[in-house]
């Protein structure tokens, strides 16, 4: 079974993923010192990471991620900060469990 | 001067006797840090963030300074802790020098790959000059280290 710490996971990698691959945040990067020669390590990290979801989970994830550049986004008093829609009150209850935006269709994360 | 966007930093940013003697357990140490000011409520799995991090590479920039950064969904505003370390900790990068001043940059997920690590650029060249790593390592003052580091005070 798919737990947010999971899917929470992978959107962080992909974060850092992006600040990895991306020309100016890399250049940036690099010139300021730092080593990014684990690039190719945190790929296969990823791979791993992204089998372990559940197929449900990882297809969301990622139609999301490709429309919109993030499969998660933050809630915040109730409000997807993705499309900014308050979300219904029976939403609530599922802190601890995963939820998709019906407006939107990204992953929501409650904490 | 003060750069106003991006981390701020205030008394309990400071950590000014770093318990921990191995990055992964400094790591940890700032993450619980991070949650007493309520910047994240995860703090074992900001951690493994931060850890992922140094997986693509050292953030010790040398000079016995690292900066380990996360952007991450467990963030809710960007932040900079300061710790330091007696002994000094052994970073893992190699032959590098025991790091006494740990820079911890955090934005939450929100922001731009090019904003953080513009943040990030911008604690590291405050905090390279000798003079600036001294006063980094001498001063309890965070109104003082905000504005060596060009950051917001808390």
């Amino acid at each position: 079974m798919t737990g947010w710490s999971d899917v929470v996971s992978l959107h962080d990698l992909d974060l850092l993923l992006e600040e990895a691959r991306c020309g100016g945040a890399r250049q940036r990067t690099a010139s300021l010192g730092f080593d990014l020669a684990g690039l190719a390590a945190l790929e296969r990290a990823r791979v791993r990471l992204h089998a372990r979801l559940d197929g449900r989970w990882a297809h969301a994830y990622e139609r999301a991620q490709r429309r919109y550049g993030r499969g998660v986004v933050a809630v915040r008093d109730r409000v997807c900060q993705g499309c900014f829609i308050t979300l219904p009150t029976c939403a609530v209850a599922s802190l601890d469990s995963l939820a998709i935006c019906e407006s939107c269709g990204r992953i929501l994360f409650w904490r | 001067m003060s750069i106003l966007v991006g981390p701020a930093l205030h008394p309990a940013h400071l950590i000014t006797d770093l318990k921990s003697r191995s990055r992964d357990s400094v790591l940890g140490e700032l993450a619980r840090q991070a949650q007493e000011i309520g910047v994240t409520r995860e703090p074992g799995m900001l951690r493994a963030t931060l850890l992922m991090r140094e997986r693509l590479g050292s953030t010790a920039v040398g000079h016995g300074f690292a900066v380990p950064n996360a952007r991450s969904l467990l963030v809710t505003r960007p932040v900079l802790l300061l710790g330091r370390s007696r002994c000094g900790v052994d970073w893992g990068a190699e032959g590098g020098a025991p790091v006494r001043i740990v820079l911890l940059v955090m934005s939450p997920a929100g922001m731009s790959a090019p904003c953080h690590v513009a943040a990030v650029g911008r604690v590291v060249e405050a905090a390279r000059p000798a003079r600036s790593r001294q006063r980094l390592f001498e001063s309890d003052s965070p109104g003082e280290i905000a504005e060596l580091l060009g950051v917001a005070p808390g």
